[in-house]
């Protein structure tokens, strides 16, 4: 029984045969899409990126939909003219009723459009890191580094910060290598620049710069920049850093721990104390420290061929 | 060691080692150069073995498409047509061949693989990185190392074009082999001071040669690869 008001008299029109040729259509089209996805996958997964070969099937699944729909509707007796104008008003309606899905739905065709990001790109956004794993319409899935599944509505992507790790071809990366004072800083250098030198993906050009940075508390700073893939960064950078330590020890700089040198003002005497029952300890021949006196004091160099200080 | 041989083939020379051992009814694949070892395993009954130079972006893993020639600085002169020789780095490629169809079994290469990126890097091509001693005839080089790089040079432009690089498209690398020499030709359009185009001539350098099998054009979608490379980033 048709509610009062909705006309559904076009429905009297539609013979068995035309419901079986709608029937075919709606079957026909699965059936296509499901054919061609299948079809792009076996011929296009191993000659182009998944996300571009994901970004594909849902064009031609979307495609094929479309076409069904258009195919279909005229035996509703809808004209697509209509159907503009009664879409138009609908979308103010259900607008009015769904504000952030609607933002959603408009933050998604947004960055479709600008595309900060694709499918595989490592990236950040506000607080979520990880690598997109599917940009819906509505929303945008991250997959974390700890491989837990986050979705981040469109509107919130479109209104964030995004930082895309590997929307340029190149990166650089830097690390602070510390050196004991006591050793040629440019001997230093020279064995770093080798050891990158020899990484593949640590790129020939733009060439790595390295220099001293600061004279620091306990070492010599040595700054090391280097570029790298932006697909390969990570694995050069923690791959270079252990060949960097390892090379130099190899050469005989080590990289020193945090160290002081103590003056003492005033001479010491070390008396061990005495308990209960115990024996006086003899006193031990006294230390020999600088002479007292802040006019003559001299400074103890550390013993940096030893393990003290260290 | 280029070319096809059965499946029971094996090669030896100093500090390298290919050979397939049978075991009842599989193969096993042994490679080892330099002390680096790779094995595979092979159920088959039966077939063959290719051993040829393929395009080298393969080592250590594949990240880009593009081999960036850096050769001695050289200019030509307004409309000049001239052809200089070159080296590129090799790579051997190990495929079985049954039934019709090819498996790439193993690459391998005796050179050191250096990676650079040619253009700025927000809009430039990360590429493999090759330096190239320039020659005026053809040189002499160890087939298993490195490959000749016959590059001819057009300068379209009315004025004087300096250039030490060429980048060179890995689909649509025409690589040919024979026992003595690997070689390749390509071509180097110069459309202005900044601007050239490089593509690839197919043909062998000497009668004789054998065409290798080619692992990028497998991986091309027909109709929509790329064989030119369009150097607009400097030259």
């Amino acid at each position: 029984m048709a509610e009062p008001g909705l006309d559904v008299s076009f429905l009297e029109a539609i013979d068995w045969w035309q419901i079986f040729t709608i029937l075919v259509l709606i079957v026909g089209a699965a059936f296509i899409a499901k054919i061609l996805t299948i079809y792009l996958k076996k011929a296009l997964t191993d000659k182009i990126k998944r996300s571009q070969l994901d970004l594909l099937i849902k064009l031609v699944n979307y495609g094929v939909l479309i076409i069904a729909v258009l195919m279909i509707l005229p035996y509703f007796q809808v004209e697509l003219g209509g159907l503009l104008v009664a879409g138009g008003f609908l979308s103010i309606v259900v607008g009015i009723a769904s504000q952030s899905v609607l933002g959603n739905l408009i933050s998604g065709l947004f960055l479709i459009v600008e595309r900060p990001i694709s499918i595989g790109d490592d990236i950040k956004i506000g607080n979520v890191g990880g690598t997109v794993a599917d940009l819906n319409i509505f929303s945008t899935i991250v997959k974390t580094y700890d491989g837990v599944y986050v979705r981040i509505p469109n509107e919130t992507v479109f209104t964030s910060e995004i930082t895309n790790y590997v929307a340029h071809a190149a990166r650089r990366f830097s690390y602070v290598v510390g050196v004991p004072y006591d050793v040629d800083a440019g001997r230093a250098i020279e064995i770093i620049r080798e050891v990158i030198l020899e990484h593949p993906f640590a790129l020939k050009n733009p060439e790595p710069t390295i220099y001293v940075e600061e004279l620091g508390d306990n070492s010599v700073n040595i700054k090391v920049m280097i570029w790298a893939p932006a697909s390969e960064w990570w694995g050069v950078y923690t791959d270079l850093l252990w060949k960097i330590k390892a090379e130099l020890e190899q050469n005989g700089i080590e990289i020193p721990f945090p160290q002081r040198v103590v003056w003492f003002q005033n001479e010491l005497a070390l008396h061990k104390g005495r308990r209960g029952g115990e024996e006086p300890a003899p006193h031990p021949e006294p230390p020999t420290f600088p002479s007292t006196g802040a006019n003559n004091a001299t400074p103890l160099v550390p013993d940096v061929d030893s393990d003290e200080g260290r | 060691m280029y070319g096809t041989h059965d499946l029971a083939y094996h090669y030896e020379r100093e500090d390298f080692s290919l050979g397939f051992e049978q075991d009842g009814g599989r193969y096993c694949y042994r490679r080892v150069l330099n002390g680096d070892k790779k094995e595979h395993l092979l159920l088959t009954s039966g077939g063959r073995v290719i051993i040829n130079p393929v395009e080298p972006l393969n080592l250590p893993k594949n990240i880009c498409n593009a081999l960036l020639v850096e050769f001695d600085h050289l200019s030509i002169e307004p409309g000049a047509r001239s052809t200089v020789y070159l080296t590129f780095p090799i790579e051997i490629a190990v495929f079985v061949a049954g039934r019709g169809n090819l498996e790439v079994l193993d690459v391998f290469s005796w050179n050191t693989q250096k990676y650079t990126l040619y253009g700025s890097s927000d809009d430039g091509t990360i590429a493999r990185y090759w330096k190239s001693p320039t020659y005026g005839i053809p040189p002499h080089l160890d087939p298993f190392k490195e490959g000749l790089l016959t590059l001819t040079i057009s300068n379209t432009t009315r004025d004087w074009v300096d250039l030490s690089r060429v980048v060179l498209e890995g689909t649509g690398m025409k690589i040919y082999y024979d026992e003595e020499r690997v070689s390749m030709q390509a071509r180097m359009r110069l459309v202005s001071t900044m601007v050239a185009e490089t593509s690839f001539r197919d043909r062998p350098f000497a009668q004789g040669q054998k065409k290798a099998l080619e692992l990028y054009l497998g991986r091309g979608i027909p109709g929509v690869e790329r064989s030119r490379f369009l150097m607009d980033q400097g030259l």
